[in-house]
């Protein structure tokens, strides 16, 4: 088929391109001819008209740029030019052109097209200003029912919208209007409406070229070049009568000009409109907080954040307390050990050195990275990081059976376990406390590194770090591991909800958080300090003491004599329970030393291996294989927690979740070593 | 849409400084992966900066890096008020680090101190615990929350 065959089959329709001034039309315009147009004047007037075409599936449709108006009313050139071209021209649509940044007073020329009862299709521009600049979001649909004529969201400049407004045009095309009542004037003026309609439809020439209703409200609106048209009509003296009758009878009881009150009512209804459409019109100031939390709670940016302030909160704790870490080690360990060593006699002189100046020195040289630690922990808590903090992990450790407050606890834990339980204190929901404080322990924690430094660097030395690496990642296993069995099946419960609401920031109030930091470590202080005195006293005198009666303080320096001792029997006794991993009596004994303090392993080993703990790799290279030793870092990972820890668990949650946590850990680190050496075995390690 | 104001120099200047932190937080990584894995090797010191081999001070430099470098994207993107937000965020942590280096120096001379307090001969040197990235970098740290903090006391508003 040739070309012009082809033009000739297409049906020739006409569509109106109607809008307020600056709204894109010409965009649009553009957009849909391809820019070509004709352009000349309108009949009798020096106001520019521009058609251009544009083929629509079967229909050649010339599109008519209409002047840029605000309403329908005879005031204007532009608008007088724009009604009769709808009137006279009878478009077979108009694409009415909104912008949605300024919907109201848009709407306004959208209701007087469809009151003609024109074939529109509402073309929503500048979609995307509308929301940057005027923080507003225009509900297409919403307003396509309100309307009751298809909307077409588009973004002119940008060609954004076009295909479908295409297609909508094509639709409207197809179908004929039907003119509808869409501004309801109210119950008086609705009967003069209706009663003056009636009479136009008496007229053909009339109703067949204006829409009654549409007349009949010009005519109450004293419209005068509407009025002139209907001049022509047999009926126009009866019309314009009532028109006029209908007016001052209405005018007297509404109070107001009616013709203003009209135009009021078409601005309520579209104003209406607009509110049901509109989603949100807010300027909102933005404060520190609001700016802060962008970041702070940020889906990217949250966790890196809160891992930083941990890290930051590390340091302060630990290398910052370092000196007076020093200072009360030098004072328990060097002014009063010494002191206490020259006492008479030996038996007193080694149970106040070795049991209570030592036991007691342990317990306060935790106390300053603590101090800091809480001091660090409580401005944060008052300046309302640590909300965001659970925020931001919340969900993620509700897949584990915790909830976000959980976080600080365990990240805390791998620097000290003692004030990652006392930590737990801010979780709502003690089920969730309880279980976060029981898993902490299987984080792990700064003193057991030492343990896997020593046995690491012996067996394992081009892969130091992977061994000790592999220690952390399996602490963080079974404690998620852990921490589902005990939400599951031992505290069982529905756990908190996730984490909604965020305080406000606030400058953190120095007396509060010296405060709160005092109440925290002196509470640490006194309940860990006397559990601690006890147990220490008891391990001084499983050492210094054996079924023979009192060995002697030489006891804790000679493994000889050390054998003899209740904690020689005890270590020979734990041989048989750890035969299966393979380890010998010292390094059973060894772990004995590790309620005190994980990091005493190392010492208590060199003791019992009869060697200096710069030698003590070369000596238990024989008493271990790669697998073994491996196992036994497992253990010292998992079993029971340091005596502190204990304190700190009896402190927070009572003796029995205290013997919860120290059974549970001694099976499973028992099962786990025992599983190490088995699966070893089995792949043909040894 | 903000009425956020923010100047091409202090963009250009965390762009600057978001890529060094970047940079200085992976040479953290690898001189911690040079310490763990490879004993034989030195580790790696660029720019006369001492680069630690800390895996907590790589995380702690590359979110500041990341922050700063956020601002420059949301900048781009004429997201004033986020790009605003990671400034003063990014810009307020590396000045944090810069501040907790500081007092770990004053820490190490305490601890001097101390330990000749109980007869032990003790040495610190400063010089490698100042010389790190997070001291340097927490310079151009220092004034960009200056500045962040100053445009952010304005009133600012946000379209919602």
């Amino acid at each position: 088929m040739s070309s012009t065959a082809k033009v000739k089959a297409l049906e020739k329709v006409k569509v109106a391109l109607a809008g307020n001034p600056n709204v894109g039309k010409s965009v649009i315009f553009n957009n849909l001819t391809g820019g070509k147009a004709f352009v000349g004047n309108w009949p009798g007037k020096t106001v520019e008209k521009k058609v251009g075409k544009l083929e629509l599936n079967g229909y050649e449709v010339d599109l008519v740029d209409l002047p840029g108006i605000y309403s329908l009313t005879a005031y204007s050139v532009d608008e007088l030019i724009a009604r009769d071209f709808i009137v006279e021209e009878k478009p077979r649509a108009i694409i009415d052109i909104v912008n949605a940044a300024n919907l109201e007073r848009n709407l306004y020329l959208t209701l007087s097209l469809l009151e003609m009862g024109a074939n529109v299709v509402v073309a929503l521009n500048m979609v995307d200003l509308a929301e940057s600049e005027e923080g507003i979001e225009v509900d297409a649909k919403k307003l396509s029912e309100l309307l009751g004529v298809p909307v077409v969201p588009t973004i002119a400049i940008r060609k954004y919208g076009m295909k479908e407004l295409e297609e909508k045009l094509l639709e409207a095309i197809k179908t004929k209007a039907v003119p509808k009542k869409i501004v309801d004037y109210g119950k008086d003026v609705e009967e003069e409406i209706d009663k003056l309609s009636s009479v136009i439809r008496r007229d053909e020439s009339l109703s067949s070229k204006y829409d009654p209703r549409w007349l009949a409200i010009k005519l109450l609106e004293a419209d005068e070049d509407v009025k002139a048209k209907v001049r022509a009509s047999p009926l126009a003296d009866e019309l314009l009568k009532s028109a006029d009758e209908a007016r001052q009878k209405l005018e007297g009881k509404l109070g107001v000009r009616l013709e203003d009150y009209i135009v009021d009512m078409r601005y309520k209804k579209a104003i209406s409109i607009a509110d049901q459409c509109i989603r949100r019109i807010v300027v909102k100031p933005v404060t520190l907080s609001d700016l802060v939390d962008m970041s702070v709670t940020h889906k990217v940016f949250g966790i890196p954040i809160m891992l930083t302030m941990i890290f930051v909160m590390f340091r302060f704790a630990f290398d910052v307390s370092v000196p007076l870490v020093d200072l009360l080690d030098w004072f328990f360990c060097g002014v009063l050990y010494d002191a206490a060593a020259s006492l008479s006699p030996s038996w007193l002189a080694s149970l106040l050195a070795d049991g209570v100046v030592t036991g007691v020195g342990t317990v306060l040289t935790f106390i300053p990275p603590i101090a800091f630690l809480f001091l660090a922990l409580s401005a944060f808590e008052d300046f309302g990081y640590m909300a965001r903090a659970a925020f931001v992990v919340d969900k993620i450790m509700h897949k584990i059976k915790l909830t976000g407050k959980s976080i600080v606890p365990l990240l805390l834990g791998f620097g000290c376990n003692v004030p990652a339980i006392i930590a737990t204190r801010p979780i709502e929901d003690e089920k969730d406390r309880i279980a976060t404080g029981l898993v902490n322990p299987l984080m792990s924690c700064a003193a057991r590194l030492p343990v896997y430094l020593i046995i690491a660097g012996t067996f394992f030395a081009a892969y130091v770090g992977s061994a000790v690496l592999s220690m952390y990642v399996m602490g963080i296993i079974l404690a998620i591991l852990m921490a589902n069995i005990i939400r599951r099946f031992i505290i069982r419960g529905p756990s908190t909800g996730f984490v909604m609401e965020l305080p406000p920031y606030m400058m953190p109030v120095g007396r509060n958080v010296a405060m709160k930091t005092w109440m925290r470590t002196r509470w640490f202080a006194i309940k860990a300090g006397t559990l601690i005195l006890a147990l220490t006293i008891i391990v001084w005198l499983l050492c210094v003491t054996g079924p023979a009666g009192y060995i002697g303080p030489e006891a804790m320096e000679d493994a000889t004599l050390l054998e003899t001792s209740w904690v020689g029997i005890l270590g020979h006794s734990l041989e048989k329970i750890f035969a299966p991993m393979g380890w010998d009596w010292r390094a059973s004994a060894a772990l004995f030393f590790g309620f005190v303090a994980k990091e005493v392993v190392v010492s208590a080993m060199a003791i019992l291996y009869g060697v200096e703990e710069e030698a003590l790799s070369e000596a238990i290279v024989s008493s271990f294989t790669p697998l073994t030793a491996y196992a036994y870092m497992a253990f010292v990972l998992i079993y029971v927690p340091c005596l502190v820890t204990l304190a700190a668990l009896k402190g927070e949650f009572g003796w029995k979740w205290m013997f919860v946590a120290l059974v549970y850990e001694l099976i499973l680190a028992y099962l786990v070593a025992l599983g190490i050496i088995q699966v070893g075995h089995l792949i043909g390690l040894r | 849409m903000s009425t956020v104001k923010i100047s091409s120099a202090a963009t250009a200047l965390a762009f600057i400084a978001g890529i060094l932190y970047m940079a200085y937080g992976l040479l953290t990584l690898s001189n911690w992966l040079i310490y763990t894995f490879l004993p034989n090797v030195s580790a790696i010191d660029w720019l006369l900066v001492f680069v630690p081999s800390d895996p907590g001070c790589m995380i702690a430099l590359v979110t500041v890096g990341m922050l700063l470098l956020g601002h420059v994207i949301y900048r781009a993107r004429r997201s004033d008020v986020k790009a605003l937000s990671c400034l003063l965020v990014g810009s307020a942590i590396g000045l944090g680090l810069l501040i907790i280096q500081l007092l770990v120096v004053v820490a190490g001379y305490a601890d001097v101190g101390v330990l000749a307090l109980a007869g032990e001969a003790a040495e610190y040197e400063a010089l490698p615990d100042l010389l790190r990235p997070d001291v340097v970098l927490g310079i151009p740290s220092l004034a960009l929350f200056a500045y962040s903090l100053k445009i952010s006391r304005a009133p600012l508003k946000v379209y919602k």
